[in-house]
């Protein structure tokens, strides 16, 4: 059973990436948290397979908050969605080893993400 | 004031229609519609006058997304709509009670995401041609009559002074009346921005942007 975090500060966000995931993948377990601390939280008592996080969030931002994951998990695949689209903001997710994945989500997006990454 | 030549003040309106070209693309694939764009209207004017924009005047209550960003120069980003809009979009991402109602807070914060996206979208791609990084703040949404919106401390806009403003009307095509998307430059940052327009011309070369 694969588990994905997904981390957004809104909700039709979390709810978009949950519904495409969940069409994507009926049996997949997905948890959500609305930012970073949350998202710590959970990973506690659940650990992620993949993690899926907004970059522009109140407080930590989505790639600290990845450096973070990293550091618990090192192998997790991580995309950052962002509506952010500028360059620099991508090699610096790239930097990290993570997707970059553009807002809004859409089903083939996060296929393309989930199928380059190891399950 | 300012000076902005004709050949400036071309650029920047292409700049912007680039940059809300990308926005709407995201929006339209969100909605699954086709979204409607002006050609971008530029001028200098007290930030005060922004609230006496037509669509701000003749609504009963608007819903403003608004957030800062930061870089080489410094302003707000807004979007705008009449609340009877702001529910015609919500309507295409979400289940809605049928009938004109307050937007809620979770309507809000939908709201905000629509934002983000359009908002985020503009500027990001903006930041690429011109080469430069752009942060943008964390939008937030305001929900009420005009003067609640626009007066007051938490204002968009607490100190009214000259700013460089920049308008696109954006819509869903065949649902009535759309919203402004703004984006209001501080003056004190007016010519770090014209300074980067002038560099993205000179990378053109002689042709410029087409």
């Amino acid at each position: 059973m694969t588990t994905v975090l997904v981390v957004d500060d809104s909700r039709l966000a979390r709810d978009m990436v949950t519904s495409a995931l969940t069409s994507l993948f009926s049996d997949w377990t997905i948890v959500t948290a609305v930012g970073a601390d949350d998202a710590l939280a959970k990973v506690e008592a659940q650990r992620p397979d993949v993690a899926i996080i907004d970059y522009n969030m109140p407080g930590t931002d989505g790639l600290t908050l990845a450096v973070k994951l990293r550091e618990k998990f090192h192998q997790i695949p991580i995309g950052i969605l962002t509506a952010n689209v500028q360059d620099s903001l991508r090699r610096k997710a790239e930097a990290l080893g993570c997707a970059f994945i553009a807002k809004p989500v859409t089903g083939e997006k996060l296929r393309a993400f989930l199928t380059k990454s190891p399950e | 004031m300012m000076e902005i030549s004709e050949t400036e003040q071309d650029a920047i309106v292409e700049l912007f229609n680039m940059g809300m070209g990308q926005a709407a693309a995201s929006l339209s694939a969100m909605v699954g519609g086709e979204v409607t764009l002006s050609i971008p209207h530029l001028e200098i004017k007290p930030s005060g006058q922004i609230a006496e924009l037509d669509l701000v005047r003749r609504a009963e209550r608007i819903c403003a997304v608004s957030e800062a960003f930061d870089g080489p120069f410094t302003g707000r980003a807004l979007l705008i709509f009449p609340e009877t809009s702001s529910l015609r979009i919500l309507r295409c991402l979400m289940p809605l009670p049928p009938d004109p109602h307050p937007l809620s807070d979770d309507e809000g914060e939908a709201l905000a995401e629509v934002g983000n996206i359009v908002l985020n979208g503009c500027l990001g791609c903006l930041a690429n041609l011109m080469e430069m990084e752009i942060d943008g703040g964390v939008p937030s949404c305001r929900i009420g009559s005009p003067a609640q919106v626009f007066e007051g401390r938490a204002s968009p806009f607490p100190v009214d002074e000259h700013v460089l403003f920049v308008r696109i009307d954006m819509g869903l095509a065949d649902q009535g009346e759309g919203g402004h998307t703004l984006f209001v430059l501080d003056i004190g940052s007016v010519e770090a921005f014209l300074d980067a327009v002038r560099r993205f011309l000179s990378a053109q070369g002689p042709g410029g942007v087409g």
